[in-house]
C-alpha cells in the first residue's frame, strides 16, 4: 500500500529516531532545531525529503536491505559531506549497502534520498538499460548527466510537494505505480551513465579506521573514552584518527569524544535522582573536575544548566533513551 | 587508589625522603638555608611530582629504575645545569632507565617530574605517534615545539593544583583517568616529535666520571679527601675531575666533598640524642681535626652553629601543610 507523511521536529533526538528504514545517530549545532520530514512509500520505491535549519553531523547504520542514493535538493543550498566526500548540486553520493555513513551539512541543508532492494535495482536496470545496476559497497560520489539529474529532482520534488498538499492522491495504487516508474526510470539513468569518482586508497583506509572507532564506542557505550585510549584501542595514530574525525565529522577526535562525554553526562543527569547525587559527582563521573567550566559549556551545549536537568523528574522520550552515546 | 599532596619541607633530609618514596632518590647539597615544598599526584599509570626549592643547591639525583621519567624545568632566571649542560626553559629530560645525573640551580626554582609505568608508556607511545617508540638507552635533552611543552605544562600545573587544593577531587578515578589520559597525550606529543639535543663526547665522558666520583665519594664520606686521592680512585687526571666539577657542579671537586661531609655531620647531630653525644666528637668521627675551623664552616653553610642543631628536637625542623 502507497502511503506518505509529513512531520515536523523540533528535538534533535525524536527526528534521527524518525528517519525510518536508517538507524541514525546524530549531533547537531547549538541553536533551536527544525526540521521536516518528508516520507514518501511508494509500492517498492520509497523516498524522503529533508529540510534542517541547523548545521549537524549523522552517522547512519544502513539496514542492508536497500540500495540508497542521496542528494541536496535546494539548488542554492551547501553541499553535502558523505563520509567527508563533498557531495555538490550536479553530483549525487550511491551509499554502500551495508556500511556505516556519515553525513554532514555545515549551514540548514535540504536534501532527499530514494531507494530500492538490490534486486528492484538490478531488475530495473535490465529492463530500462539492458544490463545489471550493482548496489555500491562503499560510499562514493557520481556525477549524472545534467538532464537526468534535473528530471530525477522534479519527479523527487513533485513527488514530495503531493504529500503535502494531496497525500489521498499519492495513496491511489495506480498513481503511486505510474510516479514510481518515472522515479525509478530517472533513478537508473542517473546511476547507469554516471562515472563513478575513484575511491583512493586512503578513503578506503579512513573509512576502515571509522567503521574500528565507532566499534570501538559501541564497545563502551557507557565508558568515558580519551584520546591516548581511543589510539590504543583503534589501533590508528593520533594524526590518522584527527584526519579521519575531521573529514567524516568536522571535528577534532578530541572534540568528538568531549561531546560523547558531555551527552553521556547530560543523560545521567537527566536519569539520575536529585536527593541522591550532585551535578560534582556526575560530572565526575565523566571526567570533568571543573565544575564551573562544566556548568557553562554544559548551558551552552544543551541550553539549560547542569542542575536544572538534575532537577527534572526522569521523563523523556524513548527515542533518547535508545540513543547509544554517540552524540 | 590515585591521589595526592603537598607538603613543605625545611630540611633536605626529610625532603629527599620524600622524594625517595616517589622512588627518586637525591642528595641535595644546599647553599644557604633550605626550604623546598613537594607537591606529587599519583595516577593510574602516572605519577606528577613537582619540586619547588627556595635556594639554590647542587643535587645528585637518581630517577626510578622501574619507571619511565621526563623531568623539566619551569622557567626561572637563571638556567639550571643539568649533567653538566645548561637546560633551557622549554627542554624536556627523558631519561634512561634508573638514570643518575647532577643538577646544579643557582636560585630558586621549580622542576617537574612526570613518572610512568615503562610498558604503558610505549603501549601510547607506538599509538598515538603510529610509529616506533621506546625509552632511551641514554638521557636525552628534548626541544619540543613550544606549543606542545605549553600544553603539558598546563596539563602538569592543573594536576599539580589539584592536589594541592583538591587533593579528594583528585582522588576520583574517573577525574584522574582523565587527567592522565590528557598528559599521556600531552607527553608523547613532546617525546616523539621533539629534536634530542645532542651531548658530545667530552660531555658524556665528564658525566661518566661524575658518577664514579659519587659512587667514591659514597664510601669514603667519612674521611677528608684530598684531590690527587680522589683521581687516583676515579682513574682521572686532576684538570679534567676539576673542570667536570666546575660543570656539573659549580665548584671545586674539594668544596663538593666538604659540603657532603658537612651534610653527614648535620644528619647525625639532628638525629643525635644531645646528652649522649657532643659536637666536637661526631666532627671527628667525621674527619673535621680543627673544631674552631669547623663550626665556622658549618654556620658558613647551614647558617646556624653545629650544637644549635644538636639541641633542637627532631620535630621543630619539619613542618607539614
Amino acid at each position: 500500500m502507497p502511503s506518505s507523511a509529513v512531520r515536523t521536529f523540533t528535538d534533535p533526538d525524536e527526528y534521527f529516531a524518525g528517519i525510518r528504514n536508517l538507524q541514525i545517530e546524530g549531533f547537531v549545532a547549538r541553536g533551536e532545531f527544525r526540521a521536516e520530514l518528508t516520507r514518501v512509500d511508494l509500492h517498492r520505491l520509497f523516498m524522503c525529503r529533508f529540510d534542517e535549519n541547523l548545521p549537524r553531523v549523522m552517522k547512519v547504520t544502513p539496514s542492508g536491505m536497500r540500495a540508497v542514493i542521496v542528494f541536496v535538493t535546494d539548488p542554492g543550498g551547501p553541499a553535502m559531506l558523505t563520509n567527508g566526500i563533498e557531495i555538490s548540486y550536479r553530483q549525487i553520493a550511491r551509499v554502500g549497502l551495508d556500511w556505516e555513513w556519515y553525513l554532514r551539512s555545515s549551514a540548514p541543508c535540504q536534501w532527499g534520498t530514494m531507494s530500492l532492494t538490490p534486486e528492484d535495482l538490478a531488475a530495473a536496470g535490465e529492463t530500462i538499460i539492458g544490463r545489471e545496476l550493482v548496489p555500491a559497497t562503499f560510499a562514493r560520489s557520481l556525477a549524472p548527466p545534467a538532464r537526468a539529474l534535473s528530471r530525477l529532482r522534479a519527479l523527487h520534488e513533485a513527488a514530495g510537494h503531493l504529500a503535502k498538499t494531496a497525500p489521498d492522491i499519492l495513496a491511489k495504487p495506480e498513481v503511486a505505480r505510474a510516479i514510481e516508474q518515472a522515479l525509478t526510470e530517472a533513478m537508473v539513468f542517473c546511476l547507469a551513465d554516471s562515472r563513478p569518482d575513484d575511491v583512493r586508497n586512503v578513503q578506503r583506509h579512513h573509512a576502515r579506521v571509522m567503521q574500528r572507532l565507532e566499534e570501538v564506542l559501541m564497545a563502551n557505550p557507557e565508558e568515558p573514552l580519551y584520546m591516548a585510549e581511543l589510539s590504543t584501542q583503534v589501533g590508528a595514530s593520533y594524526w590518522t584518527l584527527r584526519d579521519c574525525c575531521l573529514e567524516y565529522l568536522g571535528m577534532s577526535p578530541k572534540r568528538y569524544l568531549w561531546l560523547r562525554r558531555m551527552n553521556l553526562a547530560r543523560r545521567a543527569l537527566r536519569n539520575a535522582n536529585a536527593e541522591k547525587t550532585t551535578v560534582t559527582e556526575i560530572a565526575s563521573d565523566y571526567g570533568f573536575w571543573e565544575l564551573g567550566r562544566f556548568s557553562v559549556a554544559y548551558r551552552s551545549l544543551f541550553g539549560e544548566s547542569p542542575s536544572t536537568a538534575l532537577r527534572r523528574p526522569p521523563c523523556w522520550p524513548k527515542s533518547v533513551a535508545k540513543a547509544s552515546g554517540w552524540p | 587508589m590515585p591521589g595526592g599532596g603537598t607538603r613543605t619541607f625545611l630540611e633536605p633530609d626529610h625532603y629527599e625522603a620524600s622524594l625517595r618514596q616517589a622512588q627518586i632518590e637525591a642528595v641535595i647539597v644546599p647553599r644557604g638555608r633550605f626550604k623546598a615544598r613537594l607537591t606529587w599526584a599519583e595516577l593510574h599509570h602516572l605519577q606528577v611530582l613537582r619540586c619547588e626549592e627556595d635556594s639554590s643547591r647542587v643535587a645528585y639525583v637518581q630517577l626510578a629504575p622501574g619507571l619511565a621519567s621526563v623531568t623539566f624545568p619551569v622557567g626561572s632566571e637563571a638556567l639550571p645545569v643539568w649533567r653538566g649542560r645548561e637546560i633551557q626553559a622549554g627542554d624536556i629530560m627523558f631519561h634512561s632507565r634508573g638514570e643518575r645525573l647532577h643538577q646544579s640551580t643557582s636560585g630558586p626554582f621549580v622542576w617537574n617530574v612526570i613518572a610512568m609505568d615503562p610498558p604503558q608508556l610505549e603501549r601510547y607511545g607506538r599509538a598515538l605517534s603510529g610509529g616506533p617508540f621506546s625509552w632511551p638507552a641514554e638521557g636525552r635533552v628534548l626541544q619540543p615545539a613550544s606549543r606542545l611543552v605549553a600544553r603539558l605544562r598546563r596539563l602538569h600545573a592543573q594536576i599539580c593544583r589539584l592536589a594541592e587544593t583538591k587533593s579528594k577531587t583528585l582522588s576520583h578515578s574517573e577525574v584522574a583517568r582523565a587527567m592522565e589520559q590528557g598528559l599521556i597525550q600531552a607527553l608523547v606529543a613532546c617525546l616523539t616529535t621533539a629534536r634530542a639535543r645532542t651531548d658530545g663526547y667530552a660531555n658524556r665522558h665528564h658525566a661518566r666520571i661524575m658518577i664514579r666520583f659519587e659512587e667514591v665519594l659514597a664510601e669514603r664520606l667519612s674521611r677528608p679527601l684530598n684531590v690527587p686521592e680522589l683521581c687516583e680512585l676515579i682513574v682521572v687526571s686532576d684538570r679534567t675531575l676539576r673542570s667536570s666539577c666546575a660543570e656539573f657542579l659549580g665548584m671545586s671537586p674539594t668544596q663538593y666533598v666538604l659540603l657532603r661531609r658537612l651534610k653527614e655531620v648535620r644528619r647525625v647531630l639532628r638525629d643525635a640524642d644531645p646528652d649522649m653525644v657532643n659536637v666536637r666528637e661526631v666532627a671527628h668521627r667525621f674527619g673535621f681535626a680543627e673544631l674552631g675551623r669547623f663550626a665556622g664552616r658549618y654556620r658558613a653553610t647551614f647558617g646556624e652553629t653545629p650544637s644549635t642543631t644538636l639541641q633542637r628536637t627532631p620535630g621543630t625542623r619539619f613542618t607539614a601543610t
